[in-house]
């Protein structure tokens, strides 16, 4: 814990103001919200935090842990629009003197720079990219970007109906990955595949969709944050060292590696990128490393750097606060996180609770069903 | 034969006991038997090809021939693994 900062913070404002933070949900695909909520209350345990959940189970907000909200809130979901995210936030951030927000999840980023401009004549700081960084990167644009700036990335389409996505996969080659403009992935090792998950994506998040080139190889990720003038303030390099079925990452170990430095560095520079960043690169044997996403937020494992002396998060609060920042320390390599699933307890008048009101304060769990001894 | 102008970059190499190393760059780990074991941290103290040889001679009374071609065939696996090259 750092102290002396905590008492700066003190004192620097009596009243601390709340941070809200969305992305709540730790299961199968974890979010990254409660890593984040985790990592903040490392460095300042006392600050309240406000959730903005999209659904009243998510896991978070079972928690016991560091890493639940002090309070959550049900949101419109991002696809209703900027305005309806405004308006639900006037009413919280009246309610719980929110000060500060970080968004966790990649839909919401859009609404976020759209409103920006009213969230700060309210002062409620807000770290956000431009909008033409996140056009840049986005999954439509990552392939063409990379070319731009002579980075390795697998060969991408972007096809806005069934017959352009076969032809590309043709092109390309199978197997594919097919991929929603935001969300989810599929890999597809023939034509009647390519169909199948197109159906089943398109169903949730509409066309275009995305088709690419698969790499097998190992996959690093790099978390950072951007200052927006093209510097990054620091970063974590992880080799994810076991994946799930579905690419999450189980094991992730820290390496040192100039080559995957120096092409964030050369990103980064070139997207002026202001904010929390996740880089995911593939290196296939004998070929370089392959950039095939960015995300416009930091990752669910933000929390691991946290525990070994690289606070992003909590550097984030710090700078949107304006206080003096807490010295961030080089992820060592070897050191590694291994993802620990737990079961929470709940009681459906909890679940209750929030479906009815949209509301909920979270407190420690009492049940008539708790076993002792 | 040994390629004389390989460059090693033996010190992104950690090892724990003699038959398991880590290496901090890519993050790869690996289950050696004791005689990679060996020459792989000779390799990483900044010992050279021919001097390798030498080393694996007086090490297991190897003949020059065979630790040669034991050389060899380590070197050619790192290169493989990108660990060297």
């Amino acid at each position: 814990m750092e102290t002396p900062i905590r008492h700066q913070l003190a004192d620097i404002n009596n009243q601390l103001k709340s941070i809200a933070i969305s992305g709540l949900h730790r299961g199968e695909n974890p979010q990254p919200g409660a890593a984040v909520i985790a990592s903040i209350r490392r460095s300042y345990p006392e600050i309240r935090i406000v959730g903005l959940s999209y659904d009243p189970l998510e896991s978070s907000l079972y928690s016991r842990g560091m890493d639940h909200p002090d309070v959550a809130y049900l949101m419109p979901y991002p696809n209703t629009g900027p305005d309806a995210l405004l308006e639900r936030l006037e009413v919280i951030i009246e309610k719980e003197n929110v000060g500060y927000i970080i968004p966790c999840l990649d839909m919401e980023i859009t609404n976020f720079i759209s409103i920006s401009q009213r969230l700060h004549e309210w002062d409620v700081q807000c770290m956000l990219p431009d909008k033409r960084s996140l056009e840049t990167m986005s999954k439509l644009n990552l392939y063409h970007f990379c070319h731009q700036i002579d980075v390795s990335s697998p060969q991408t389409k972007v096809a806005t109906d069934l017959s352009s996505l076969q032809d590309f996969a043709t092109e390309i080659g199978y197997p594919v990955y097919v991929k929603g403009r935001f969300y989810e992935a599929k890999i597809a090792h023939s034509a009647q595949d390519l169909i199948d998950a197109s159906k089943e994506i398109s169903k949730v998040w509409g066309w275009p969709l995305i088709v690419q080139e698969v790499i097998d190889g190992e996959e690093y990720n790099i978390i950072g944050l951007g200052d927006g003038d093209g510097g990054i303030i620091k970063t974590c390099t992880i080799r994810k060292f076991q994946r799930s079925a579905t690419g999450k990452g189980l094991v992730g170990i820290v390496v040192e590696n100039s080559d995957l430095d120096r092409l964030a560095q050369c990103i980064i520079k070139e997207l002026r990128w202001n904010g929390p960043f996740e880089l995911e690169f593939l290196k296939a044997s004998g070929s370089p490393y392959s950039l095939f996403e960015i995300n416009p937020r930091f990752p669910a494992w933000a929390d691991f750097p946290s525990q070994i002396g690289c606070n992003l998060p909590a550097r984030l609060l710090e700078d949107l606060i304006g206080i003096k920042n807490t010295p961030l320390r080089t992820c060592v390599a070897g050191q590694m996180f291994i993802r620990h699933c737990i079961d929470l307890v709940g009681d459906i008048g909890e679940l209750a609770d929030m479906a009815n009101t949209g509301v909920r304060n979270i407190s420690p769990f009492k049940s008539n069903m708790e076993v002792t001894g | 034969m040994i390629d004389e102008n390989k460059v090693c970059n033996a010190p992104t190499f950690r090892f724990y006991g003699d038959e398991f190393i880590f290496d901090t760059s890519s993050g790869m780990c690996y289950r050696i038997n004791s005689a990679a074991g060996f020459l792989l941290r000779n390799l990483a103290a900044g010992f050279k090809d021919e001097q390798l040889v030498s080393l694996m001679q007086d090490q297991y009374g190897l003949d020059r021939t065979s630790a040669r071609r034991d050389v060899e065939l380590l070197l050619n696996n790192l290169t493989e693994l990108e660990l060297i090259g």
